[in-house]
């Protein structure tokens, strides 16, 4: 490669077929200063091979020199070579009223804006969906062919299996922690206490919620994402049928309604796993340990438990369709709304949970 | 007596296109009226506007300036509360076909017409079977839409989009990726049901040689001006003193589509 000023050429020589040689990124690198702001021409007749990689060279060069007012010029090109560059050359002119369609879209996404013509935001979702609410309980929305059944169904029947699982393991977990320590005051018997308040109160609604985050709000998701995807949602709307009152409506519904169920199911499945531990380490009667764990759970500790257990439905079903109607119509878009469901019912569950616990105290429940 | 002129179904006028949240249009000063009963096409290169068009006239996207009128009346975009009046008037077949995937065929067809109300469970079972079987699918109503081919989804989903018989039909690139046969067989499908249902149908394609034989009249839109270049009928545009127009039908015709050969 060698240079000749005032009109500077540069020559390419070698194998250009695995991206720029190293000697000639060293002396581009070193060079670059002097090249800016000039018209330089490329004799490419001593290559011996290329391939893509040296049409994206020379095009990218091109652009940086015509940025800063100068400009490059080719010559000895072989015949194809010369043909693929032409090619891009084209390729890369648009037309004005395409380039002016990318430029008002990067203002728009600098600005915060979304590229889906929706442009669904959180707050209208919520005043849809609690517009459509009301209307259900007034029985004025149609349900007919929303399958209900099926939903409810899938986030509820389905979901016991995996939410028995976990809080199965919950309650063996509290026990075996709690009657290690609580043997060494003598105090075993107190962790039919530990064991009931901490599954009614807490854990069965946190972990029940945290399942159907996992599980329901990314489904909710990935389905109305994918629906938006294929024009479904579209096609909704087109036979005047209000994508929320159809699609949102019941899964929101159903979660919200199967969330108390669940909770309550765990509640009791956590409590047998603490007592299992307890009798299998102690010597209590099942009886005992019932009779103990019945004098310490009160009911308003149920009801704050199903009380939970309805916030985080609502908010499971609420976040995982609201993530599915906003999110982009891409493959990329589904999966980034399906993370992003999941996210956000999590931390919206642990957030509402700490509200809870300070109402409770405050309310002495 | 003297009757007043028919409305016509779709009066566009000034009408400027884009996506709601960029600022400039991307094709403007649209001007064009379908008759009822008339088959018009929107034609134009990829990336001219013409699907911008059709969801801005379906109210799917809100128009940046002008008016479309269907049968005399203001058309608004979904979320605003006389959509759902106006979706009496028409109907979409979407691009790709767009059904309901966890449906069946039958179930596709049968949702409108249950959320619209005031049939019975029996007219909507045969109302069904006659949609289904207008289109030749009248044996697959318990088919679910990744059970059957390209063609016969985009064949049900003109089925379901003639449900509630509306007296106006967009098509987005109906024949899109089917093969020629399929391709004229849909594209015939459609002539007739016009011309028996006396519907109008708003056709948006790139493929002329495909379309052009059921058509009356096409505009032609055009990405590099950002307006409607032409409008006429097949055999004007195919003379029209625009370079672009007489290009993209030369290109059309210079691959004229293979003759049908299963009946």
């Amino acid at each position: 490669m060698e240079e000749t000023l005032p009109n500077p050429t540069i020559r390419l020589a070698g194998d250009w077929t695995a991206g720029v040689p190293a000697d000639a990124a060293t002396w581009f690198f070193q060079n670059r200063g002097q090249l800016v702001g000039r018209e330089i021409s490329v004799d490419v007749g001593a290559v011996a091979a290329w391939n893509g990689r040296l049409v994206a060279f020379l095009l990218r060069l091109r652009n940086l020199l015509r940025r800063d007012d100068g400009d490059l010029s080719w010559h000895g090109l072989p015949t194809g070579l010369a043909a693929l560059l032409r090619m891009a050359e084209n390729g890369q002119e648009t037309s004005p009223m395409a380039v002016m369609g990318r430029a008002a879209e990067k203002v728009s996404k600098k600005n915060g804006g979304n590229s889906s013509e929706a442009g669904f935001c959180a707050f209208a979702f919520l005043g849809d969906l609690v517009r459509c609410l009301c209307r259900f309980f007034f029985g004025k929305v149609p349900t007919v062919g929303a399958g209900y059944g099926e939903i409810f169904y899938r986030v509820g029947v389905e979901g016991l299996p995996i939410v028995a699982l976990i809080s199965l393991l919950s309650g063996v977990i509290i026990g075996f922690v709690g009657i290690v320590q609580l043997a060494r005051f003598g105090a075993a018997i107190y962790i039919a206490d530990l064991v009931g308040l901490a599954m009614v109160r807490e854990m069965a609604p946190l972990m029940t919620g945290i399942i159907l985050a996992g599980r329901t709000a990314a489904s909710f998701a990935a389905t109305i994402g994918t629906m938006r995807c294929s024009g479904e949602v579209d096609a909704l709307r087109i036979f005047s049928i209000n994508p929320v009152a159809f699609l949102v409506l019941p899964r929101v519904l159903a979660v919200a309604w199967m969330a108390p169920i669940l909770e309550i199911f765990s509640a009791f499945i956590g409590i047998g796993g603490g007592m299992v531990v307890a009798l299998s380490l102690f010597d209590f009667s099942a009886v005992q340990y019932v009779q103990e764990m019945v004098s310490a759970v009160a009911m308003s500790d149920f009801f704050v438990g199903i009380g939970k257990a309805l916030v985080f439905g609502l908010l499971t079903g609420g976040f995982g369709c609201l993530h599915g109607m906003r999110c982009e119509r891409t493959a990329a878009g589904v999966g980034r709304g399906t993370t992003a469901a999941v996210v956000s019912a999590i931390t919206a569950i642990v957030v509402a949970d700490a509200i809870f616990s300070v109402l409770c105290h405050r309310l002495h429940m | 007596m003297a009757y007043p002129p028919p409305l016509p179904a779709v009066a566009v006028h000034a009408l400027a296109i884009g996506h709601g949240e960029r600022p400039s249009p991307l094709v403007e000063g649209i001007e064009f009226s379908v008759a009822p009963g008339e088959i018009f096409a929107i034609i134009g290169c990829s990336g001219c506007g013409k699907s911008t068009l059709l969801r801005t006239m379906v109210g799917l996207l809100p128009l940046l300036a002008g008016t479309v009128l269907l049968f005399g009346k203001k058309m608004v975009t979904v979320d605003c509360a006389g959509h759902g009046a106006l979706t009496r008037n028409f109907s979409v077949l979407f691009q790709g076909g767009a059904l309901w995937t966890d449906r069946t065929l039958g179930e596709n067809v049968a949702l409108p017409l249950l959320r619209r109300g005031g049939f019975s469970p029996k007219e909507v079972r045969d109302l069904v079977d006659c949609k289904l079987s207008l289109v030749g699918l009248g044996a697959y109503a318990d088919f679910y839409p990744h059970e059957i081919s390209g063609g016969m989804a985009r064949r049900a989903a003109l089925a379901r989009a003639l449900a509630l018989d509306p007296p106006l039909l967009f098509l987005d690139e109906p024949t899109s990726g089917l093969d020629p046969v399929a391709a004229r067989r849909l594209d015939r499908l459609v002539a007739e049901l016009c011309s028996c249902q006396g519907m109008a149908a708003v056709v948006v394609s790139h493929d002329l040689a495909e379309i052009g034989g059921i058509v009356t009249r096409a505009a032609f839109l055009d990405a590099n001006s950002g307006t409607m270049l032409d409008i006429g009928s097949p055999a004007a545009l195919a003379r029209s003193p625009h370079g672009a127009v007489r290009e993209f039908f030369c290109e059309n015709h210079a691959n004229p589509q293979p003759e049908e050969t299963v009946p």
